[in-house]
């Protein structure tokens, strides 16, 4: 049996959600770690104040570092995402992110499904730049201190791993649930049924992190190549992109989170995903 | 774009990743990620 | 392409190593590494100024008294007094803010906490308690404490926790929490969680109309 792209990226996404939420047992309590591990940041999304978690959300974690009384510009997350997007592009969408794989397990459940408009793929970018980072540098208080304005706001997966497990666990918590609440909790919804209809709808009209990533896909290291000489332009790879890319026009479109089911569906095997930039080599 | 080009790129961006990360330890924000991250952000779960 | 068998067992090894590895690890670091958010705050440094003695005194004390009575503290303020549960023996009812220097909403609301303090009945009083300084050397975060408190014009008195407080921070899931206690050290009512300063007025307007 040949070990497609599909079967490995599945491995992966699981034990990248099995190491960034490691800690199961706090769910009982409802509480949080608080390990020193959590100065580091998962590559993908994942909120911090999920009881599971064992690392820092990446996106929260520059939103805290620009909008603290100290700083206003982090040097540590900005390097951190640069150097994940310059290794792996959007492959840590594909293959590391764990509300990345919650997307495509609920895009399973059977419901009409929905191509998606292109305009919509731009909110994601007004989403990165005027809330992760303009806000929380430019509202701040008295003391100088900025609101975390895309987890305050919007941010669906803080929602559904921090805020769902923290409020079943914490009776005063619920008693706290007011219009902020109901704004996010409505933001999870629509995100949920959006990707039940769209194939990961959040990565590709909200997710900031995805932006950002999706900038690097031309440079970086681990990557896609369409062979020239292979391909017979059958457009198979076209159709069964599920993000909507074409691999032989634009191999390296922001939109294109490296799964690899366009190679799987080569029948030439002109189209190749790894780290080596020779021509031909793969990933197996 | 080029192949050369690219490979600039990509040793142009390591390098200053490096760096940033580098100084921001240095700063000291990996404590201030910390500490977000240890106590639970009511703002980020909904409760403002 | 060359059909092999090795890379199913290959991957199959991984799974089988990594994934129980992660679990492992991650159940180790939970029974060592996790608490709740204020119990992060007051990790080692602070037992320093708690003392064994006190916290096991507190530990039979919360068992034997009243579960809703406020345990028995000795703790510095901002200015460096010190200051005991008796505190709240001076005013009928203490507002008692739990804040931390991290947080947003909590700084937030100082300042018009700070107004309130000074417009409320005689006989209740806002006090204050920090919950991210983390003993006598962490002088960053008392003095960003102390910089917090000018720059919202409050006067009332803020303790810094130690040990003492464990008993209530340990059911302290974020802050800002505000808790009510009565002039016998008791406390009265449910705990108000997030900045509700209009909250935490309604409980005590209430609460003295009750009286």
């Amino acid at each position: 049996m040949k070990i497609t792209y599909a079967i490995k990226r599945k491995l992966l996404q699981i034990i990248a959600l099995g190491c960034s939420n490691a800690h199961l047992l706090n769910f009982k309590g409802g509480k949080i770690y608080t390990g020193k591990w959590k100065q580091f940041c998962n590559p993908g999304l994942n909120c911090y104040s999920c009881p599971a978690a064992g690392f820092a959300c990446p996106i929260g974690a520059l939103q805290a570092v620009n909008g603290s009384m100290q700083f206003s510009f982090s040097f540590y997350v900005t390097g951190l995402l640069l150097a994940f997007g310059l290794l792996l592009g959007r492959a840590v969408c594909g293959w590391l992110c764990p509300f990345g794989l919650l997307q495509e397990l609920i895009h399973k459940i059977p419901s009409p499904k929905w191509h998606l408009k292109k305009g919509f793929l731009y909110v994601k970018y007004v989403v990165l730049v005027v809330f992760v980072l303009i806000l929380p540098i430019a509202a701040t208080d008295y003391m100088g201190m900025g609101k975390p304005a895309f987890c305050q706001y919007i941010c669906p997966a803080g929602t559904l791993e921090g805020g769902l497990f923290l409020l079943a666990a914490h009776e005063n918590l619920r008693n706290a649930i007011g219009a902020l609440f109901g704004l996010k909790a409505a933001i999870l919804i629509l995100t949920l049924i959006g990707c039940v209809l769209v194939y990961r709808c959040f990565c590709r009209v909200l997710c900031p992190l995805g932006a950002i990533y999706g900038l690097f896909n031309k440079f970086s290291i681990f990557h896609l190549t369409v062979d020239s000489h292979k391909c017979v332009g059958c457009g198979k790879c076209k159709d069964v992109c599920q993000m909507e890319v074409d691999p032989v026009k634009t191999p390296d479109s922001a939109e294109c989170i490296r799964c690899g089911a366009c190679a799987d569906a080569c029948p030439t095997g002109a189209v190749c995903l790894g780290f080596s930039t020779k021509r031909g080599k793969s990933l197996a | 774009m080029g192949s050369k080009t690219k490979i600039w790129a990509r040793a142009a961006g390591l390098i200053t990743s490096c760096v940033f990360l580098i100084y921001g330890l240095h700063r000291g924000e990996a404590g201030v990620v910390l500490n977000k991250a240890v106590n639970i952000c009511l703002e980020c779960i909904g409760l403002g | 392409m060359r059909q092999k068998n090795n890379p199913i067992k290959k991957y199959a090894a991984l799974c089988c190593i990594l994934l129980p590895a992660a679990i492992l690890a991650g159940c180790a670091g939970t029974s060592t590494g996790s608490r709740d958010s204020a119990d992060a705050a007051l990790s080692s440094p602070a037992a320093k100024s708690g003392a064994s003695e006190s916290a096991d005194a507190v530990d039979t004390q919360a068992q034997e008294t009243d579960a809703s009575a406020f345990p028995a503290f000795t703790a510095t303020d901002l200015d460096g007094n010190t200051v005991t549960e008796s505190i709240f023996t001076e005013k009928d009812l203490t507002v008692l803010n739990i804040w931390g220097t991290f947080c947003g909403p909590c700084i937030g609301e100082m300042p018009e906490l700070g107004k309130w303090a000074k417009e409320m009945p005689d006989n209740v009083q806002i006090v204050g308690l920090i919950i991210d300084i983390n003993g006598e050397e962490d002088t960053e975060h008392r003095d960003l404490a102390i910089e917090i408190t000018e720059k919202a014009g409050t006067e009332f008195t803020n303790l810094i926790a130690n040990m003492d407080f464990a008993p209530i921070l340990k059911d302290v899931v974020g802050v800002p929490t505000t808790l009510f206690i009565d002039k016998d050290g008791n406390i009265v009512g449910d705990p108000i969680v997030g900045a509700n300063v209009d909250g935490y007025k309604t409980f005590v307007e209430d609460y003295l109309n009750g009286q």
